[in-house]
């Protein structure tokens, strides 16, 4: 089947890579370049787990074709903190018991970090209307929204 | 999903082209939201995908001279935010706001919402009460034609296999023009419209000049009911004309039943939420 080269720049690293048309961003950063952060919850867009930010801005990259984002900047869970240094929002979701099985977690800290991004001090109501796209099935989102509004209070 | 031939085109005239060359086994790639789970599925099998998100004549939103131009393939999330839209046509940003998520608005886009014609299209109801215009580009050039006459039916366009949606044109609403929606749906976030409503009003010396009431997800095409406009057009908005407009557009609706709702259920929403509008509206 005929390839297409695409260039990738992923949490600050360059990927040159040769992918087929129907390959999606979400299996060519997990099965290809190994990074597992992102979940494939869904495959239709539903759940968030998949999240990426893509040139600036959080997409469900299970929706989105590697080779329609050739040259594109992409940031997933791992281009945000690691074990040895948290970030803020990550710090948040452990201090505040905004995780328990973890799958859709990186979907909610992607989401989280850009949307603080764009609106660092939100309501309650914001935070729930930004993260509507995130499905967690353990939490009940309390905690989570519990853990974003804990953020935006600490940069105050 | 199916390989398929991956085209990207940096022009509408070679989209043109290559929509006219490649023949009837070709679909148009815009955000994907839609097309690319139907690939996924296998309930859409295109051998060659066209990719418009690289043309930078179908991105943004634009005004001039008491027109405001949204390009086809300009996001969701784009057409939300935009200051311009916000504040001349601030009723088209709210109903854009309950489709999907930010993630998801990110991706879409308007052009994509109309081209997909689902008849629940969120987009659409308010576009219809702004009178907007939609451009298409095609091998014979462009067409220009009111969006009410660019949907045929569920799933189904104006557009021809070889042309394009490339952009929708709003005429500026006057001073005074003040428009509502309201999406009913059965979760918060996340699903589409069981019933769509969007209304505006243009009002002057306690009159009402001009009502626009348009219905979405209750008939095979989203609808603006006439009728209805006209029992409040030029009169002082009593309570009696604001009922019998809600009544004749809730008889408007040819609503199906399905999972959702009832078809009887999306009627009396029809009429609840008109209602609702143009008393929000006139009221104050």
């Amino acid at each position: 089947m005929k390839t297409y080269p695409i260039e990738l720049t992923v949490n600050g690293e360059k990927y040159s890579l040769e992918v087929e048309g129907r390959e999606r961003l979400l299996e060519v950063v997990r099965s290809r370049l190994n990074i597992t952060g992102p979940k494939e919850g869904c495959s239709t867009g539903d759940c968030g787990a998949c999240t990426m930010v893509v040139n600036g801005k959080p997409v469900t990259s299970c929706l989105v074709l590697a080779v329609a984002v050739n040259g594109a900047e992409v940031t997933t869970v791992e281009g945000i903190g690691n074990a040895a240094k948290l970030d803020p929002v990550q710090k948040a979701f452990v201090e505040h018991g905004g995780i328990q099985c973890g799958i859709c977690t990186p979907g909610f800290v992607v989401m989280t970090k850009a949307f603080l991004e764009e609106n660092p001090h939100p309501t309650e109501e914001e935070i729930r209307f930004g993260l509507s796209g995130n499905l967690c099935r353990c939490t009940g989102y309390a905690k989570i929204v519990e853990s974003v509004m804990a953020v935006a209070a600490s940069d105050a | 999903m199916k390989p398929f031939e991956y085209h990207e085109p940096k022009s509408t005239a070679e989209a043109v082209g290559l929509l006219s060359k490649l023949g009837p086994s070709v679909k148009i790639l815009a955000g994907g939201t839609d097309l690319i789970i139907q690939m996924e599925q296998r309930t859409c099998m295109p051998r060659h995908v066209v990719n418009v998100m690289r043309i930078p004549e179908l991105q943004g939103v634009s005004g001039r001279s008491g027109t405001i131009t949204i390009g086809a393939a300009t996001s969701l999330r784009e057409v939300e935010t935009s200051p311009l839209l916000r504040d001349k046509a601030p009723v088209l940003c709210e109903a854009v706001s309950t489709i999907g998520s930010i993630q998801i608005r990110n991706l879409a886009t308007v052009g994509g919402n109309l081209c997909n014609a689902a008849p629940s299209a969120d987009a659409a109801p308010p576009l219809l009460i702004l009178e907007a215009r939609v451009r298409t580009v095609g091998p014979q050039g462009e067409r220009d034609l009111p969006l009410k006459e660019f949907f045929k039916g569920p799933r189904q366009t104006a557009l021809q296999a070889d042309e394009l949606l490339a952009a929708i044109e709003i005429p500026e609403p006057p001073c005074g023009f003040r428009g509502i929606y309201y999406k009913q749906s059965p979760r918060y976030a996340m699903d589409i419209a069981i019933v769509g409503v969007a209304v505006g009003v243009l009002r002057s010396n306690g009159k009402c000049d001009e009502a626009r009431i348009s219905l979405g997800a209750v008939a095979p095409i989203p609808l603006r009911v006439a009728e209805a406009e006209a029992i409040l057009n030029g009169n002082s908005p009593e309570e009696r004309l604001v009922n019998t407009a809600a009544e004749i557009s809730r008889d408007a609706a040819k609503p199906i039943s399905d999972v959702r709702a009832s078809a009887d259920y999306r009627r009396a929403m029809v009429e609840t939420l008109v209602r609702r509008g143009l008393n929000t509206l006139l009221s104050n």
